[in-house]
């Protein structure tokens, strides 16, 4: 166990090394000079001086590479130029939106994935199976943007049950004006969802405890819920896991949609401004979120089931 | 970033309303009826009521409180409204008039060099503390510092110190006469601020600000809103009428007019004119037009040897068939120009100085005697988020390939434009998605576009210069003599007119919208809102 | 079915220019926002633009980019893949080190991130995706190639001494190509919605030019009044979308029928 668990936090951390190289590479890849296309062509000398030193651009490139990992370890994410401020209290203010989002989408694509699924693995390529592919296909070619906006236009406007967009705080305000951004993240998840969840119910259904508990007259529903849905649902969250890279993403575009102050819109006001330290911190945190994550449910499964950790060993 | 950020619009502030008209299904787009009177909803005959709060849906972000540092234009300059004021302002009611703010009456010395304030009485900022004349004199030196007031230092051409003459009276010395210094004084950079906490608290203070506005600061949320709650110090007695005024930062065009629809917001800025018919459809909501100097400015670069061809530039003004513009992109809420700038006070009537009107057979004949007669290529770069911008720029590629004029289009980020034009990296452009002037009188765009060369502007980027022009904004700019004034800008608007250095498409209103239950939104010259006169009705 | 939906739409996008009614920037100021009709099947933009042929015009760039950004990773990735999966050892070690990092980026964050570099525009876009997928492939394909390298037939190449490079591309590059194409199709889906997506935001194809997410974009202005600049070449994507779910669905229950 011991073994394995310094094995999996090596290899994140290993993983983490990269991105913060990759990241480190964005400012200095840009063709010609940052500076100049930060500031334009009319700042002045003290601007454009103090805007190097912001960037880290004075230095040899192995020592820029050292000092970014060393500032980055002490917490120090450096300064965006155009917002006048840290990174860290940039990304701070904006957080709390991104990441509910992210909690209530996961909570959507569960809430209607799990029922979906469950009801498709009863009678596998039966019509209810059927039916659910297609709406599940149906959902997945939507474009988020394209679907945000067409909730927005029916549950905002029509029927005016919640706001357009804009972001309010507080539990009633988190709920009403995430509600229709959580829903267009969630159904895109929800189809993944079902799909693994479906396929990973029949292979348990199959099995022979399964059957047993059937034989033993156990009702379907019953059988599904004790037995079968646990033993699917760790595959499930793996899958989660894998797929918070994909649910960041996708609040990238829905943040822009419903005009959330959140760290999507923040990363696309950076990317128009060209603030380099914040679009290279934002990734970077994107990033480690994945990572993190990914271990996170590696380590659950290993704790909660001893099979993966000597299948591995 | 640079210090043209412009900034809302002047002119006669003529509030007008854009009454429903109620026509749909035609091919060709409904035109908007501008009438001039200031028809205002019947919820709104009685006589104003405090209470309640409003919720304005913005087109621009609020980034940051400090009004020498409004680098992001209107999103900044409007909250600032909010929060300070000025020794004089632009009549809140709109026309181009200088009224008392913190300063009740003032004299100006016969050279023109002193211009001595009295202090309003009892005026304290929203934290209770009273302003003094030490606030007045340090606010002014920091406007008349170029090196903290960098946005906008040509505003405060001229200034050179502020005396305390006592408790209640300043004194401002200027280093030569400049005829636009109280419109100049008028505006953001020039707002009062108390001397005490921004030496102590530095840049924190914008954070928490302080100031004599209508409002005070209550909230600030990063990219999503800012509110405001009441001053209960403010020196208007009795306002502001609202308990709250909260600014929703909607950059989006589209996400402005469903808040709107749907009720969240009850006031948005920039209505696309395509979509003032939509607002009109909807009983509960108005759409208000205000006359402010906003136009459609085209930016040509002289370095572009066709572009420095006086025959082809007048081609291109016969070529734009600006009534067709007008009527299909701007659904006639337009006015055709007669000014290669934005219409400005002491512009001469069209009777006088005479549009281009549209006219092909000549714009060929100009080409053809052109050194151009075969015509060339050339780019247009537009900013995005605009839709009337890519209207206009597919409209001229078609009118222009006519004169054998081949356009290519480029869309680019609104900010990319405005930094392409400051580097004079473009052939033609339309550097500001807003265009506009930062004073009511032409002082500041005669400036920028024909003045010194020494200034370095390079004729605002066009790379174009006239001497002749050039001698007479000069003497324009330094005169006080009001009447010699009023004789000479005719001149140079003609001279500018026949010699065409640029384009102006179109001059253009502010078009807002509010529910009809908001009262009292009234607009000032520069097209900025006085929400310290809204009131809601019951 | 769904390889109906997919070769219509597709035969449509790449034969454009002869389908299409009008020229995709042929501006008609007496025609503005006018709704879908005999004349206009998807009526016409802001700008007298007809929708529909901005739609296939647009189509044609979308399913050329998707397609490069989807096909010219494959065999890389496939490539990298299966020679890591069979060698192992120290060099399946990087590979896997490697994919895990790009795979770790949200995909859309590096795209941007990408376009941040290169300006936006379709090159940022075309840049960013593979950047990524290729990594995806490779992950499939080493895993595909772990599973295969204990088969009967791969030990028996293997001991027969056949050179490593013939085992593993004459004998298992074959059998693990076909769930890389199936999961290319949804891939493909995955790429043309970043791709609208991008465009939407701003940062992929920049107008004039046509693309459906940029077609949709420039539609949201008049969503209330002209629903159709929107709606309509978002209903192609969709339906894009689902042919190619359902060939890809088509393509692997043959796969399970054929490999029980």
């Amino acid at each position: 166990m011991i073994g394995y668990l310094v094995r999996r936090v090596g290899t994140s951390l290993l993983v983490l090394l990269g991105l913060v190289l990759a990241t480190f590479l964005i400012v200095r890849l840009v063709p010609g000079d940052p500076v100049q296309a930060l500031l334009g062509a009319r700042a002045t000398p003290q601007a454009v001086a103090q805007a190097r030193q912001a960037l880290g651009l004075e230095e040899p490139v192995l020592q820029q590479l050292w000092s970014y990992f060393v500032h980055l370890l002490t917490g120090d994410l450096g300064t965006s130029i155009p917002l006048q401020e840290p990174v860290s209290s940039a990304i701070g203010s904006r957080l709390a939106p991104s990441v509910l989002l992210i909690v209530y989408g996961l909570v959507v694509a569960l809430v209607v994935g799990v029922p979906l699924a469950v009801v498709a693995a009863l009678r596998p390529r039966g019509v209810v199976d059927h039916l659910v592919r297609f709406t599940t296909t149906f959902a997945f070619a939507m474009p988020t943007f394209w679907l945000g906006l067409m909730l927005a236009l029916l549950f905002g406007l029509r029927l005016g049950w919640f706001p357009v967009s804009g972001y309010e705080s507080g539990f009633g305000g988190v709920l009403r004006s995430l509600t229709l951004p959580a829903i267009t993240l969630g159904l895109s998840l929800a189809v993944v969802v079902v799909r693994t969840l479906r396929t990973s119910l029949i292979d348990v259904m199959r099995t022979e405890y399964v059957e047993a508990a059937r034989s033993r007259g156990m009702s379907t529903t019953r059988v599904v819920v004790r037995h079968a849905l646990r033993n699917a649902v760790m595959p499930t969250i793996t899958l989660l896991s894998v797929d918070i890279g994909f649910l960041i993403g996708g609040t990238v575009v829905i943040e822009s949609v419903f005009r959330l102050p959140g760290l999507g819109t923040l990363l696309l006001s950076s990317v128009q401004r060209r603030d380099y330290p914040l679009i290279q911190a934002i990734t970077l945190l994107a990033g480690a979120a994945v990572v993190v994550v990914g271990l996170c449910a590696d380590l659950l499964q290993a704790v909660l089931d001893p099979r993966v950790r000597l299948g591995r060993s | 970033m640079s210090r043209f950020i412009t900034r809302v619009a002047v002119g006669a502030a003529v509030l007008a309303t854009v009454s429903a008209c109620g026509s749909s299904g035609s091919s060709t787009p409904p035109k908007a009826d501008l009438s001039t009177s200031s028809a205002t909803s019947a919820a709104c005959a009685g006589q104003p009521v405090r209470g309640g709060s409003v919720v304005y849906a913005r087109q621009n972000e609020t980034q940051g409180l400090n009004p020498l540092n409004a680098a992001n234009g209107n999103g900044d300059i409007f909250a600032d409204e909010l929060l300070y004021s000025p020794l004089v302002r632009s009549d809140p009611q709109g026309g181009d008039t200088i009224v008392p703010a913190l300063a009740t009456s003032w004299e100006v010395s016969s050279d023109g060099l002193t211009y001595t304030f009295h202090l309003r009485d009892g005026v304290t900022f929203s934290n209770g503390q009273a302003l003094t004349a030490e606030d007045v004199k340090f606010s002014l030196d920091r406007f008349g510092n170029p090196k903290i007031n960098t946005l906008l230092s040509n505003v405060a051409e001229g200034y050179k110190s502020t005396e305390v003459v006592n408790a209640s009276t300043v004194a401002v010395h200027l280093t030569h006469p400049v005829a636009a210094f109280l419109y100049n004084l008028s505006i953001f950079p020039a707002f009062i601020v108390p001397k005490n906490l921004v030496e102590q608290q530095g840049e924190a203070f914008w954070k928490h600000p302080v100031g004599t506005g209508p409002f005070k600061l209550k909230e600030f949320q990063a990219g999503s809103h800012i509110t405001f709650e009441r001053n209960t110090h403010y020196w208007e007695s009795g306002k502001p009428y609202l308990d709250s005024v909260r600014f929703d930062f909607a950059t989006d065009s589209s996400a402005r007019l469903l808040e709107l629809r749907n009720g969240q917001a009850q006031l948005a800025d920039g209505v696309l004119f395509s979509q003032i018919s939509s607002v009109q459809k909807d009983s509960k909501l108005q759409v208000q037009a205000a006359k402010v100097p906003l136009f459609v400015g085209l930016w040509l670069n002289h370095q572009r040897a066709p572009l420095a061809d006086l025959k082809v530039r007048q081609a291109m003004q016969y070529a734009l068939n600006r009534k067709l513009i007008d009527s299909s992109i701007f659904r006639g809420v337009g006015t055709i120009p007669n000014s290669v700038l934005m219409a400005l006070e002491g512009d001469a009537p069209s009777s006088t100085v005479k549009p281009y009107s549209y006219d092909l057979a000549k714009a060929k004949k100009l080409m053809a005697e052109s050194g151009y007669p075969k015509g060339f290529s050339t780019t247009l770069q537009y900013p995005a988020g605009y839709d009337y911008y890519r209207q206009l720029a597919l409209l001229m590629q078609s009118e222009y390939a006519k004169l054998g004029i081949k356009l290519k289009l480029v869309e680019q980020p609104a900010a990319t434009v405005t930094s392409n034009w400051s580097k004079s990296d473009y052939d033609l452009t339309f550097p500001f998605a807003q265009f506009t002037s930062d004073v009511v009188v032409p002082d500041e765009y005669a400036q920028f576009l024909a003045g010194d060369p020494s200034l370095g502007l390079q004729g605002f980027f066009s790379n174009w210069s006239d001497p002749s022009i050039t001698a007479m904004v000069d003497s324009f700019v330094t005169s006080t003599d009001t009447a010699a004034r009023e004789q000479l800008w005719p001149k140079i608007q003609q001279a500018l007119m026949d010699q065409t250095p640029v384009i102006n498409v179109m001059d253009l209103p502010f078009v807002n919208a509010h529910a009809t239950n908001v009262c009292g939104t009234s607009v000032n010259a520069l097209g900025v809102d006085h929400l310290e006169n809204t009131w809601l009705a019951r | 079915m769904g390889g109906a939906i997919v070769v219509v739409i597709v035969v449509a996008g790449f034969a454009a220019p002869l389908i299409a009614p009008y020229r995709p920037d042929a501006i008609d100021f007496a025609r503005l926002l006018s709704p879908p009709s005999g004349a206009h099947l998807f009526g016409t933009d802001d700008s007298g633009r007809d929708v529909f042929s901005r739609t296939l015009y647009g189509l044609r760039v979308d399913l050329v980019v998707v397609l490069l950004v989807t096909y010219i990773p494959l065999p890389i990735g496939v490539v990298v893949g299966a020679v890591a999966g069979h060698v192992g050892g120290v060099v399946d070690a990087v590979v896997s080190r490697l994919t895990d990092i790009m795979i770790s980026f949200p995909f859309i964050v590096l795209v941007i991130a990408t376009v941040a570099i290169v300006g936006p525009g379709l090159t940022g876009v075309a840049i960013g995706i593979p950047l990524v997928s290729w990594a995806l492939y490779a992950r499939l394909a080493r895993s595909q190639m772990l599973l295969l390298r204990e088969q009967q037939f791969m030990l028996a190449a293997t001991t027969l001494g056949f050179r490593r490079s013939r085992v593993i591309f004459r004998h298992g590059v074959p059998n693990l190509l076909r769930t890389c194409l199936v999961y290319s199709t949804v891939d493909i889906v995955l790429n043309l919605l970043v791709l609208a997506g991008l465009s939407y935001l701003g940062l992929g194809q920049q107008p004039p030019g046509a693309e459906l997410g940029t077609i949709i974009a420039g539609g949201e202005s008049n969503l209330l009044d002209a629903w159709w600049i929107a709606t309509l070449p978002g209903l192609v994507l969709v339906l894009f979308g689902i042919g190619m779910g359902l060939l890809g669905d088509g393509l692997s229950d043959d796969e399970t029928r054929s490999n029980p």
